[in-house]
């Protein structure tokens, strides 16, 4: 591709990666994951995430070129995972008050990946004043 | 006791409001994300493996060899070009390990006096199944508006593609029913060759169109 280097301005072909693009970060993958897992186990039809996709990145769309790729695919992504986050409870999937309640957790580190990585529950979570936990005392009279 | 007015008591009466902005604002997107694969793993919609499954298949596996089998196929074998270019998809699970029950992918072929550009102009969406994930700059409003409005210009400022005016340039915008996927013509230096050292030379950008490959360019 000699013509490549002709190029007059960096301009879009610039927030190109490499001929293979991979995800910049971990939430992005996950968050294209979720929707396309979901859509292959048939809770939802993929037009349904399309169309959401397609009305954030409408609501959003400014037309300017992001400053650069990394700035490019976090903005894409954002839009991605909110789209799936109005799906999934307008569709009555989850709950807005729990889900709220459950990305607080994940925030504050009250929760953690390990809870679905199979052997590797540390049930460590809570340890800074966290009324969850029943420490097994005996409360006997 | 008749009441015509909405209920107002108890519980909200309304779908649930959820301001996914306010929620955005106030969590990053790891908290965010983890969450939703947590409470979809408790409701058993997602078994706790798959997304890391799609994850490692869409990074490792899926990628544009897969969309280069398909062409380096189609211009060794006229039959196979023919099937392809009928049915996209089932023709591409002829040689690609894709599945056929996806979204449909209609291959279009590019001519001597006819240039076709692949773009989503609502979603990026994109043909994932023999492309792989899509590069940046197609995800770009700038890209998906001025391949509509201005692909001949779009092709030579942005891509140094460079069309000479006597090709037609067709653009196809993506729908959720439907994708499409270019199929390049050969280069004539490469006549001759195998399928496999054919696969070598078809890149991702001339099965979006953004790159010819053989002829019909200016200078």
């Amino acid at each position: 591709m000699a013509d490549r280097d002709e190029r007059p301005s960096p301009g879009l072909a610039a927030l190109e990666g490499e001929e293979t693009p991979t995800f910049d970060a971990p939430w992005q993958a996950r968050a294209f994951a979720i929707a396309v897992a979901l859509s292959a186990d048939g809770a939802y039809e993929w037009d349904a995430f399309q169309d959401r996709l397609a009305a954030e990145i409408e609501q959003a769309d400014d037309s300017a070129v992001p400053a650069d790729r990394t700035a490019s695919e976090a903005d894409y992504y954002r839009r991605w995972l909110a789209a799936l986050e109005r799906l999934l409870v307008s569709d009555g999937v989850l709950e807005s008050g729990t889900l709220t309640e459950r990305t607080r957790e994940f925030a504050v580190g009250d929760r953690d990946a390990s809870e679905w990585v199979e052997g590797e529950h540390d049930h460590d979570h809570g340890a800074a004043g966290s009324d969850a936990h029943d420490h097994g005392h005996d409360h006997s009279r | 006791m008749t009441d015509d007015s909405p209920a107002t008591t108890d519980t909200e009466s309304e779908p649930d409001e959820f301001d996914v902005d306010e929620h955005a604002r106030e969590h990053d997107p790891e908290a965010r994300v983890r969450a939703l694969q947590s409470l979809l793993i408790e409701q058993e919609l997602l078994s706790s493996d798959a997304v890391d499954d799609i994850i490692a298949t869409y990074e490792h596996e899926i990628g544009p060899k897969n969309g280069a089998r398909v062409v380096a196929r189609a211009w060794t074998d006229p039959d196979y070009r023919d099937r392809l270019l009928a049915e996209g998809m089932s023709a591409a699970a002829e040689v690609a390990d894709v599945d056929e029950d996806v979204v449909d992918i209609e291959v279009v072929a590019n001519a001597p006096d006819e240039h076709h550009l692949v773009v989503c102009t609502l979603c990026s969406c994109y043909p994932w199944a023999l492309l792989g994930l899509p590069p940046t700059w197609y995800k770009t409003p700038e890209y998906r508006s001025r391949a509509v409005k201005d692909p001949r210009g779009l092709l030579r400022e942005e891509f140094g593609t460079d069309l000479s005016d006597d090709l037609e340039i067709r653009v196809h915008d993506s729908t959720s029913e439907l994708r499409y996927m270019v199929l390049p013509q050969q280069p004539p230096e490469t006549e001759g060759m195998t399928e496999d050292e054919l696969v070598d030379h078809v890149t991702r950008d001339a099965m979006i169109g953004i790159d010819r490959l053989a002829g019909g360019q200016n200078g």
